[in-house]
């Protein structure tokens, strides 16, 4: 026959399972509220009624404080890494596992415990290596769990005060997990902060050809040097080290051309690094428009430079007549308000 | 009783501290108030008090009351500076919290229940971290915060079923040993920031924390210390390879924390930095007094932990009352805050002298003591070289504030007192409420003159009365205020690391933990000479905790009064009748 142990056993990996690999929040919390309660039974003898309405309130005002933080909106879990089917298994894994080793001989607690309580540390693994907050917290109160049904199966019974000590504990956990969970507003600024630090590009890159950076045997001009579009003093030590000014510098040196083969000329092309993908930056430059769109027009900024702060000059060619200068005499004063 | 109303104190005062939050003014009421309780339970708290609940039983002893009292001391005081640098208001229900969480631990006889309590007193740290939830910084410190959450959990418990004397079906049950060893002194290393480990508390130190610091690194780490240094002696002090091994990795860990914590300190600019790499390097003495395994380092360690306790929190509220009144936190612009600010100045010293002390005194020795037992004697030079590299770079401190002032210092008015002047109403800017201060004179005035300027524009000329001069002197001496509590609690920690107060005598007797933990007569299998036995018990014995005989409380929780017995366990051992 059948005991009650075995029963709240099996609850605690299913509860363990669903609270591992789902994506709603409150599916989660559920999940782990199933676990916890089905936890406190996992004993022989039954503890005695008073400790199993302490961990079943603990187990309810843990799950009530992750159901409030779930229910804020700033909850973005991607469920299990490794997938339900994954979870499942490896719980089924550890459980079988537990219930044929026997680290302590003879066991002081049910097997089962000692079965469920591996098959939910092995389900923390998964929410611990991520970086998840709310999964974290998940897989921290799994292992929770998990380690109270090991000391039940290796120490015995526990004492009420221990069972109490161990609501308070989830509590806690909860607590520090529904507090630790950054706001919509953090996640959001995360993520402009992880795309801006990222030197990936944020688009696919498009297929462009690759742009020759040997120099080209080119026969003698006899005519001056052809204004290559050398960057200026300025912009070089600003574009310096990316591959454009290195193609064009590559292109624009002089190098000992063999004379011997003269070749009609053939048109340099002009480099496009343009159409060449960048990594996005925060700023992006206004001809990146393959990385970027159009950004919104920004409002009027007001002008704050001197040079800026002058009316536009109306250029007049040599032709137009000038318009009259106006007097820079001041008027008269003739009393009254000024 | 006197525990039961300490914890009673405790937790209602979280509990309505959380619910009054929505209202700063009640809610700071409400948290001062408990935390003020709180100290007087603890104060009051009766070295022999005990109450069962159901099979365990709760046993105070005087250290442990002396350190729930320098517990909430230290977080009464820093509330208090709180109030002008700046309301903590989540450092005060998590103290409490933890304070909570620390009473039951070091109170229980049964071994389970005092670890899971410690482990449970370490969450509240979420409480604080959760301050840079709304920052970058949120995700990577939630993450920091859970995984240590995780790892003390797993280390309490897997102590707990150690201790607890399992028949562990092992050729070498000192492995077993080994890794219980490993995981709580990881877990001590992880919650205090010891140096690999230390980038958690860097993190909380660049996120704004100020006084909630001390929590995190300070009153955590030394109450779950406090637990895993009770059965130090006499679980992990059997000898075998795999203990060894395991003990070795724990003195590279406190060697790495000792040297490069100061080295951190001195490397650094921003004042929250150079505290919190302080006190990483003084927790390398908790993971020395954990390496030790003998009883001889019981009494220093508890010293010492008494003393780390106050020293740092008046460290923390050295930092945080110089960033407040100069408004910077950077050394550089902090030159010359010593001329500025004589009363912090002297606080610095005597935390100093708290922290080191001198040959002769309570907590040099003590801390000489635990390197002496912690390490091996080619290594004792440690202890000097960190004694060296502290005093390096407390001088720095020191030094930059003997420095020319920079333009930041003199524009605060530091820590001299201040009396309100209008005809200096114009230069005053004394503190940074110097401006609101001088703002409010004239509405302080209930009768204002009317009196013509040389234009003959009429204006209303504030008219003080002697009370609103003193009103106005209080608050334009804010600095002042908070330097003289800076002081008072740098104090408080040098009377204690000098073994005032009876601390010296308090560090003599343990918590009830020490007791309960002593070890049995056959371990694990293992003969006194930490081999395994031919025949090792086929049949699990009891509890510990129903070993333990009520009537033998008092006698495991000795008062001063009483004889205070260095070896507790000797005693244990006698009244459990093993």
């Amino acid at each position: 026959m059948l005991d009650a142990a075995v029963f709240a056993a099996v609850a605690v990996v299913l509860g363990g399972v669903v609270a591992a690999s789902a994506r709603d929040g409150r599916v989660v919390v559920l999940g782990l509220m199933l676990a916890a309660v089905a936890a406190s039974l996992v004993a022989s003898p039954l503890p005695g009624s008073l400790a199993v309405t302490a961990r079943i309130l603990g187990a309810m005002l843990a799950a009530y404080l992750l159901w409030a933080a779930a229910g804020s909106g700033s909850i973005n879990s991607a469920g299990s890494a490794i997938g339900l089917v994954a979870e499942a298994a490896v719980a089924v894994a550890a459980f079988a596992v537990g219930l044929a080793m026997r680290p302590v001989d003879p066991l002081a607690g049910p097997v089962e415990a000692q079965a469920a309580g591996l098959s939910l540390i092995a389900l923390a693994i998964v929410p611990l290596a991520g970086r998840d907050v709310f999964r974290m917290g998940v897989g921290v109160t799994l292992l929770t769990l998990g380690s109270s049904l090991l000391v039940g199966a290796w120490s015995g019974p526990t004492p009420p005060l221990e069972q109490l000590a161990m609501a308070a504990l989830l509590v806690g956990i909860a607590g520090a997990t529904s507090l630790l969970i950054p706001s919509v507003e953090a996640v959001e600024v995360a993520a402009d902060y992880v795309v801006e630090s990222t030197p990936e590009p944020v688009v696919a890159p498009l297929p462009v050809a690759p742009v020759p950076v040997a120099p080209r045997p080119v026969a003698p001009l006899p005519v001056a040097p052809r204004p290559v579009a050398v960057p200026t003093k300025s912009d070089a030590a600003e574009r310096a080290g990316t591959p454009r000014v290195a193609a064009v510098q590559a292109v624009a040196a002089p190098k000992p051309m063999p004379a011997e083969t003269p070749k009609p000329i053939q048109p340099i092309l002009p480099i496009e690094p343009e159409r060449r993908p960048r990594p996005m930056t925060a700023e992006p430059e206004a001809d990146d428009w393959l990385a970027w769109e159009a950004p919104a027009p920004e409002p009027a900024q007001p002008v704050t430079t001197h040079s800026a702060r002058r009316a536009p000059v109306k250029r007049l060619n040599e032709f137009e007549k000038p318009p009259p200068k106006k007097s820079t005499r001041s008027r008269p004063h003739l009393g009254g308000k000024p | 009783m006197t525990l039961i109303t300490f914890l009673l104190i405790c937790v209602a005062g979280m509990l309505l501290t959380l619910l009054t939050m929505p209202f700063a003014r009640l809610s700071r009421l409400v948290a001062l108030g408990s935390l003020a309780g709180a100290l007087a339970a603890a104060v009051l708290l009766n070295p022999n008090d005990s109450v069962t609940l159901g099979e365990v039983t709760l046993a105070t002893t005087w250290f442990g009351g002396f350190f729930l009292s320098a517990l909430a001391a230290s977080s009464l005081l820093l509330c208090v500076i709180g109030l002008a640098t700046g309301w903590p208001e989540r450092l005060a229900p998590a103290a409490l919290a933890t304070m909570a969480g620390v009473g039951v631990a070091i109170s229980s006889t049964d071994p389970t229940v005092a670890l899971i309590a410690a482990a449970a007193a370490t969450a509240p740290a979420a409480l604080v971290a959760s301050r840079v939830r709304s920052t970058p910084l949120g995700t990577t410190v939630g993450v920091a915060e859970l995984r240590t959450l995780a790892l003390v959990v797993s280390a309490s418990v897997l102590a707990a079923v150690t201790i607890l004397n399992t028949n562990w079906n092992s050729d070498d049950p000192t492995f077993v040993l080994a890794l219980a060893f490993l995981v709580v002194a990881a877990a001590v290393a992880v919650r205090s920031g010891a140096v690999p480990f230390h980038v958690p508390a860097a993190l909380l130190s660049r996120s704004g924390e100020g006084l909630g610091l001390v929590l995190s690194l300070v009153w955590i780490p030394t109450g779950f210390g406090l637990i895993a240094l009770s059965w130090n002696a006499s679980i992990f002090g059997v000898p075998g390879d795999w203990l060894d091994r395991a003990v070795v990795v724990v003195q590279m860990v406190a060697i790495a924390t000792l040297i490069l914590g100061a080295v951190g300190a001195m490397l650094h600019d921003e004042i929250e930095e150079i505290v919190v790499y302080s006190i990483v390097q003084d927790t390398g003495f908790i993971l020395l007094a954990l390496t030790a395994r003998s009883e001889d380092a019981a009494q220093p360690a508890r010293l010492w932990l008494l003393a780390f306790v106050i020293a740092k929190s008046a460290l923390v509220a050295w930092a945080a009352t110089a960033s407040w009144a100069f408004e910077s936190s950077n050394l550089g612009e902090l030159r010359g805050w010593l001329r500025r600010a004589p009363i912090l100045g002297i606080a610095l010293v005597v935390i100093v002298a708290a922290t080191l002390g001198w040959p002769g005194s309570p907590v040099f020795e003590a801390r000489g003591t635990l390197v002496g037992l912690g390490l091996p004697d080619p290594l004792h030079f440690i202890g000097t070289a960190a004694i060296l590299l502290s005093l390096a770079y407390y001088a720095r401190l020191l030094a930059v504030g003997l420095l020319t002032p920079t333009e930041t210092v003199r524009r605060a008015g530091g820590d001299w007192p201040h009396w309100p002047h209008l005809a200096r109403e114009t230069d005053e800017s004394a503190s940074p409420d110097g401006v609101a201060v001088l703002a409010n004179l004239a509405e302080l005035g209930d009768e204002t003159s009317a009196s013509d300027d040389d234009e003959g524009v009429p204006h209303r000329r504030p008219k003080l009365y002697l009370r609103h001069r003193l009103t106005a002197a209080w608050r334009l001496n804010r600095p002042l205020q908070t330097s003289l509590l800076v002081l008072a609690t740098a104090t408080i920690a040098a009377i204690v690391a000098f073994g005032g107060f009876g601390a010296s005598d308090a560090s003599q007797s343990g918590i009830t933990l020490d007791d309960a933990a002593a070890p049995p007569p056959n371990p694990s299998g293992l003969d006194n000479g930490g081999q395994p036995t031919d025949t090792p018990s086929a049949e699990p014995t009891a509890a510990p905790t129903l070993q333990l005989a009520p009537s033998a409380l008092p006698l495991a929780s000795p008062s001063p009064s009483e004889s205070p017995s260095a070896t507790p366990t000797a005693t244990a051992t006698a009244t459990t009748g093993n």
